[in-house]
């Protein structure tokens, strides 16, 4: 009974073309949008120099002359330390440049020079800082200046060399280096957790499949489900037998979305490619259990039950960071059960926890706390079903 | 005399308030066909469902094969077959994988299920549509594979829930007969329908319900015995007069006296020579008519006496 | 009437989906803009720092209170600063070794160590870091002792150049910032409400026998599409009101400015096109399966390829000459042009008037296709 049923379940579902083009369409197509979304974003993190108009001192000063120099070094594209990118214009003209977001501001050079800008953002604040430094520097190298000056006249040299002493000074400050080692190694991708929480959110959608097969054996749900229920083949049979069969369709698909994303988008799934696979039949189960057991519930027409599938499995994926992955970050930190207890989430951090080699134990924790997830469901549902009549069909 | 069904004081609630099944009791014979008559909203269903355990009910006793009936009892539910009202097929697979499926969950053999198969397929006259998907067959032979699929592991015991609603006269009669022969091969059958003349036709008891209540039960003849009802002459008189009505309702034996058109139905309790009688009488009062006629009671007029209204109300 | 009637008979009907679905909806608003954190990609300008000070010497000290007023620093657990850093919750992570401090004072070169999350978002970090311990060696060079040093560093550090924000209306930039992020957040939002909701309903007009019987029956038929759609027109403005309400509970200062209101505007016509494409996608599905999967690539489809979800400026080129032809495209530029808005012009308001244009549009043909998709249904 159990292979009749299980085989017969997959022709069944396999019979109802739109679910199955949507179970394999949908992840695919998905996975491709965000590959589109997201193909930039490690380009982005890297440095693009900043757009900036200078206008120039009215008053040639010794201090402006210093600061227009620095700002041209700074906006040198031949040099690896390019900053800016700089054009020189009127106070005006530069004025109506910001006000058309063509600049992110502009400094206008004097002794006391000045940053103008129109909001707070990471251009302006890198703008301010820079030339801040600039005048730090100044002051530096002023102050080592006239310090050396200081010595040279109580050594008894009545006229030292300013230009000499100061070039020496800034030479000084300038070329002043500090030991700074960046021991990160090679920078993760945040955004592979996208890619993990689609993943997740498809292996929890399997819910849906997994109801249309328990369904059709349920008296208050159709025909098929009180014909089903009369005959001699134990509830847990036709249950699980169905369920198997819902099983191996939704990893036939998963398993096509794998396929896709690492060999046509390049996802990185880290290297422990069993463990990968396991937490995927792990999830996928998870999902199934989840379907099984909506399925269950009793006074949920069958239209609620499913919204109740995609609704729950959509704030799953939004607690799991689909959304912006800080959301997963904001939720582990400040409120870890709700996480604990969200079977998306787990996965998400199944695969997080991979990919960045963070240690097999949260990886292990994952994969428990997912079992235990589907086991308790999965009982629930069985006990449910199997004394099961209806207050009315 | 063996029961295979003893149903005792059953009695079934809907939210605590309306009561589909009152305090029915019953038995079914082995090797009969009982009819199960009731208008609408009776409680038919609702009845047949608490004997298959598919509904919960709060009082009283069903046994099957004198055995208490229980959600999880597959050795009883192994025996039975049922033949819903809504077709209960897979729009996914084609006829001869629909009966091969429903049959392959109470036959394990393979060998005896392909036999099997292939006898239901013949006796619901599905030979030339065994590759048809269900979309593709007309209603009356999705009804013919509605019943392959219930009767397809020869049950002792078949329920058919209004097998032949929505269907030509040509398909019922066939279904009709495949039923009769069910029970020439031994099945006790529980059978609902609307239509009286299928009762008439196969039934060898009827039990009518009403309101959750039983009204009657026994043969056919018993029934119309019980009825008090032993003539209906009809009458179409030419002149329509209501006091010809109310003369007419003072002759001996007249129960009761109702139109159907332009005829006047009288019903007459036991008695002799009603027809001469009233043929007499409608001559020497000067009553001309264009048409009249006796015949025997129907179960449609017992059944109106029981419940008031007409099977079809 | 009959028409609205029956409508809002089986929006009751389908009441728990609505309402389950809208009650996750509210849950993302909330949690995403009720807290500090936020979703999306946005970065501070201040950089996130964690410091782990093992020296605890004047110049540590002195490095680590420069810091404090450049940077967030954060404290964070040893144990969890590996999440922390893939999430970027920290950028830069600096440990000063034991004597690191007197090293420096005596001429020699010790090495610091950082750890940082990518490039960009570090580099203003390590350039304080480096800023500060420079003119610390400076100075120690000159002869000072480690305690003038840093005092005279922190002289030298003050140095600042004047700024001047050019907004001529003072507007609550940090509210305004947040605002926009939840109006582009909306974009996920209506798409969702619409087209679950108006998706599933109209699919329960347009199921076969239902509708040959409102075919055969004395209404015109074209009075009963147009009651379809003013019913439609309903729910739908009921949706984007909840919204509208949240945006002014959650923002009230820039909801009370020229910002607000053209928020409002924009994300009014927004939900026209979203309604729009509700009925397109009961037009075409034929299962509610169907409905289901589209809703979910829409939504989230045209959230992330249009900056929804991704700022605009960190969508690749091909992609962002792409999305013109989306709706989604011109609600999300419009609300970043709103944000970016000083005083309102003619000129100002030109690109945003076009974008609204262009919603309108987007709106007609996807009702256009509707009503072409559903004729052909018919006829067929």
């Amino acid at each position: 009974m159990f292979a009749h049923n299980f085989l017969y379940t997959l022709k069944i579902l396999l019979g109802r073309r739109s679910l199955v083009f949507w179970t394999m369409a949908f992840p695919l197509i998905l996975a491709t949008l965000f590959y589109l979304a997201f193909s930039n974003f490690s380009a982005s993190s890297q440095f693009e120099p900043i757009r900036i108009a200078v206008v120039r001192s009215e008053e040639k000063t010794e201090n402006s002359e210093i600061f227009e120099s620095a700002i041209a070094t700074l906006s040198d594209p031949d040099q690896e330390t390019q900053v800016f990118k700089t054009h020189y214009t009127t106070a005006a003209k530069a004025k109506q440049q910001l006000a058309d977001n063509k600049i992110a501001g502009y400094i206008i050079s004097s002794d006391q020079p000045s940053v103008h800008i129109k909001e707070n953002g990471i251009e302006q604040t890198i703008l301010k800082s820079a030339v801040d430094e600039i005048l730090v520097d100044t002051d530096i190298i002023q102050h080592a200046a006239a310090k050396q000056i200081e010595i040279e006249m109580r050594q008894g040299n009545p006229n030292p060399d300013v230009q000499s002493i100061t070039q020496e000074a800034a030479d000084a400050v300038l070329n002043e280096d500090v030991k700074i080692k960046d021991i990160s190694g090679e920078h993760l991708d945040p955004i592979m957790v996208e890619f993990y929480t689609l993943l997740a959110m498809v292996c929890m959608y399997s819910g849906t499949i997994g109801m249309e097969a328990v369904s059709k054996h349920q008296a208050n749900v159709n025909a098929q489900g009180k014909r089903t229920s009369i005959t001699g083949v134990k509830k847990s049979t036709l249950v699980f037998s169905s369920a198997l069969a819902s099983w191996l369709i939704q990893l036939a698909a998963l398993t096509v979305v794998f396929l896709f994303t690492y060999h046509v988008l390049h996802i990185d799934y880290g290297t422990h490619w069993m463990q990968v696979i396991l937490l995927t039949c792990v999830g996928s189960l998870a999902g199934l259990c989840f379907g099984i057991f909506v399925c269950t519930l009793p006074k949920i027409s069958q239209p609620n039950k499913d919204s109740l599938i995609i609704t729950l499995t959509m704030v799953g994926s939004f607690l799991s960071g689909m959304m912006g992955v800080d959301m997963k970050y904001f939720i582990d930190k400040n409120m870890p059960l709700v996480n604990k207890l969200n079977p998306v989430a787990m996965i998400t951090d199944g695969y997080y926890a991979l990919y960045t080699n963070i240690g097999a134990a949260r990886f292990y924790e994952d994969l428990f706390s997912l079992l235990i997830f589907s086991g308790i469901l999965l009982v629930i549902a069985i006990f449910g079903l199997r004394r099961q009549t209806y207050d009315s069909l | 005399m063996n029961n295979v069904i003893e149903v005792s004081h059953l009695t079934k609630s809907y939210r605590h308030t309306i009561k589909a099944v009152d305090d029915l009791s019953f038995d079914v014979h082995e090797g009969e066909i009982l009819g199960l008559l009731g208008p609408n909203g009776s409680g038919k269903s609702t009845t047949i469902n608490c004997i298959l355990s598919l509904l919960s009910y709060e009082g009283g006793e069903i046994k099957i094969f004198h055995e208490t009936m229980r959600p999880d009892s597959y050795d009883l539910k192994a025996k039975i077959g049922v033949v819903f009202q809504d077709v209960a097929v897979f729009e996914e697979l084609t006829v001869q994988e629909n009966i091969n499926y429903f049959c392959g969950l109470y036959v394990n053999d393979r060998t005896l299920r392909r036999q099997y198969v292939e006898e239901a397929i013949q006796f619901a006259e599905l030979e030339n549509y065994r590759k048809f998907y269900p979309k593709q067959l007309s209603g009356g032979l999705l009804r013919r594979l509605n019943i392959a699929c219930g009767i397809a592991h020869k049950p002792k015991l078949l329920f058919a829930d209004e097998a032949t609603a929505s269907v030509d006269p040509q398909s019922r009669s066939q279904i009709l007969n495949s039923i009769d022969q069910l029970r020439k091969q031994g099945t006790t059958v529980i059978y609902t329908t609307h239509y009286m003349e299928e009762v008439e036709q196969i039934c060898d008891r009827v039990l009518i319900i009403d309101k959750g209540k039983k009204l009657a039960a026994g043969t056919i003849d018993e029934l119309k015995e019980h009825s008090g009802i032993h003539e209906k002459i009809s009458i179409e008189l030419r002149e329509n007069d209501e006091r010809h009505v109310e003369e007419l309702r003072q002759l001996p034996d007249v129960l009761e006296i109702r139109r159907s058109g332009a005829a006047l139905i009288l019903s007459f309790q036991e008695g002799s020579n009603h027809l001469a009688d009233l043929m007499d009488y409608l001559q020497s009062n000067h009553l001309h008519y264009d048409k009249i006629y006796s015949e025997r009671p129907t179960l449609n007029d017992v059944f109106l006496e029981l419940t008031g209204k007409e099977l079809r109300d | 009437m009959t028409v609205f009637r029956a409508y809002l008979r089986i929006l009751k009907k389908r009441k728990w989906p609505v309402l389950m679905m809208s009650a996750g909806l509210v849950l993302f608003s909330l949690l995403s803009f009720g807290t500090d954190s936020g979703t999306g990609y946005y970065k501070a300008s201040k950089p996130n720092v964690v410091i782990y000070d093992h020296d605890d010497s004047k110049i540590s000290d002195g490095l680590c209170a420069y810091l404090k007023k450049k940077c967030d620093v954060k404290k964070i657990p040893a144990d969890q600063i590996d999440d922390a850093l893939f999430y970027e919750d920290a950028e830069y992570v600096l440990t000063i070794p034991k004597g690191y401090g007197k090293a420096l004072t005596e001429g020699d070169e010790p090495e610091l160590k950082i750890r940082t999350s990518n490039e960009s978002s570090s580099l203003l970090a390590k350039q304080y870091t480096h800023e500060y311990l420079r003119t610390v060696k400076v100075y120690l060079s000159a002869g000072n002792d480690a305690e003038t040093a840093v005092k005279e560093t922190a002289s030298s550090l003050d140095r600042a150049a004047s700024v001047k924000m050019e907004r001529k209306k003072k507007v609550n930039m940090t509210e305004l910032g947040k605002a926009t992020q939840f109006f582009n957040f909306e974009n996920y939002i209506l798409l969702c409400a619409n087209i679950y909701i108006i998706g599933l309903i109209l699919f329960s007009f347009r199921e076969e026998k239902l509708e040959r019987r409102t075919r055969i029956s004395s209404m015109n038929f074209h009075r009963y599409n147009r009651d379809l759609l003013l019913s439609n027109l309903v729910v739908s403005l009921g949706i984007w009101a909840v919204y509208t309400l949240m945006a002014v509970l959650f923002y009230p200062q820039t909801m009370a400015t020229d910002h607000g209101r053209l928020f409002m505007m924009n994300s009014f016509l927004f939900n026209l096109c979203a309604m729009s494409i509700g009925f397109f996608v009961s037009a075409i599905s034929k299962s509610k399966n169907t409905v289901t999967a589209l809703m979910n690539v829409i939504a989230l489809g045209l959230s992330f390829l249009c900056g929804a979800f991704v700022p605009m400026s960190m969508l690749p080129a091909g992609v962002l000459k792409a999305a013109h032809f989306l709706p989604s495209y011109w609600f999300v530029n419009n609300n970043d042009l709103i944000q970016e808005l000083d005083v309102i012009t003619g000129k100002a308001l030109q690109p945003i008037g076009q974008g609204g244009l262009i919603l309108i549009l987007f709106a007609a043909v996807f009702f256009g296709l509707s009503l072409f998709f559903t004729a052909k249904k018919r006829k067929a």
